[in-house]
């Protein structure tokens, strides 16, 4: 499941939670309204990145449980304990809100990273070999050779 | 925000407000993911209005008589594959109750007219 996706089912959850024992014309409108703004916005094409996205869904969840528990008790037929009933939903809230954000926050086995330092040869290289040494040729005594001169031919 | 009594909350005059706008574009019907979206384009922010405040707001505003709603036939949906949409209507009460906003807004001393951020158009 994507990140959109759990944000979604959290945002789901959440509702079914929050519009739990309601009339059905209430609950079933609220949660119907709910379900068709994630679809929405799960097709827009403008949205960002996934995890963006699921951010995002999960800030309006987020910014929105105070008026969604003040909603609910002004709905409840039984208003005997709306403060109580605000409270154990916020406490669920955020109880939901903490699974989700464990199972995203949990380590990932990732490759291990390319290093940083590379070690490298910081010795000079070798100096070079020396020249080969000159060639001495030494002569101790000379020959003189004397050719007769070729005769003319007749 | 605490709410004067009979009177309506700055979200709720924006919620009409783009209403009116999207009745001047040709869109008579909006849903609630559409208004969030043009909400944020007025106020210029990326954060969509929360659900629960948006859908309350809205829930007011028909209550109060300034939005009718109305559930799309369900065989669009069907065939589109996507879940039914809550289709909204700007009342001719919402628009005269806009109308008064606007002109209140409009009637402010100058220097808290700098402080309030304008009515979108």
């Amino acid at each position: 499941m994507t990140a959109l996706g759990v944000s979604s089912a959290i945002v789901r959850a959440w509702t079914r939670l929050y519009t739990w024992r309601l009339p059905g014309l209430a609950r079933d409108t609220r949660r119907a309204e709910i379900e068709s703004d994630l679809w929405e916005y799960s097709q827009d094409r403008a949205v960002a990145s996934d995890i963006l996205s699921a951010l995002h869904v999960l800030a309006r969840l987020i910014a929105g449980i105070p008026d969604d528990v003040s909603w609910r008790t002004s709905q409840s037929p039984l208003r005997t304990g709306p403060m109580r009933a605000a409270i154990s939903l916020t406490a669920a809230a955020i109880a939901v809100l903490g699974t989700w954000v464990y199972v995203v926050a949990a380590p990932i086995e990732l490759p291990a990273p390319v290093p940083l330092v590379k070690v490298v040869d910081v010795y000079p290289p070798p100096p070079p070999p020396p020249p080969p040494p000159p060639r001495v040729i030494r002569r101790t005594s000379w020959t003189i050779v004397i050719h007769p001169a070729p005769q003319p031919s007749r | 925000m605490r709410r004067k009594a009979g009177g309506l909350v700055p979200l709720e005059i924006a919620i009409c407000s783009c209403a009116a706008d999207l009745l001047v574009r040709g869109t008579r019907e909006f849903h609630g993911y559409e208004i969030a979206k043009r909400l944020s384009d007025v106020a210029d922010q990326k954060l969509l209005t929360a659900y629960g405040t948006l859908y309350r707001a809205l829930g007011r505003l028909e209550n109060m008589g300034l939005l009718q709603s109305r559930w799309e036939d369900p065989e669009v949906p069907a065939r589109e594959n996507r879940p039914g949409r809550r289709l909204y209507t700007l009342t001719p009460a919402g628009e005269a109750v806009l109308a008064d906003a606007r002109q209140a807004s409009a009637q402010r001393s100058p220097s808290r007219q700098r402080r309030r951020r304008p009515l979108p158009a």
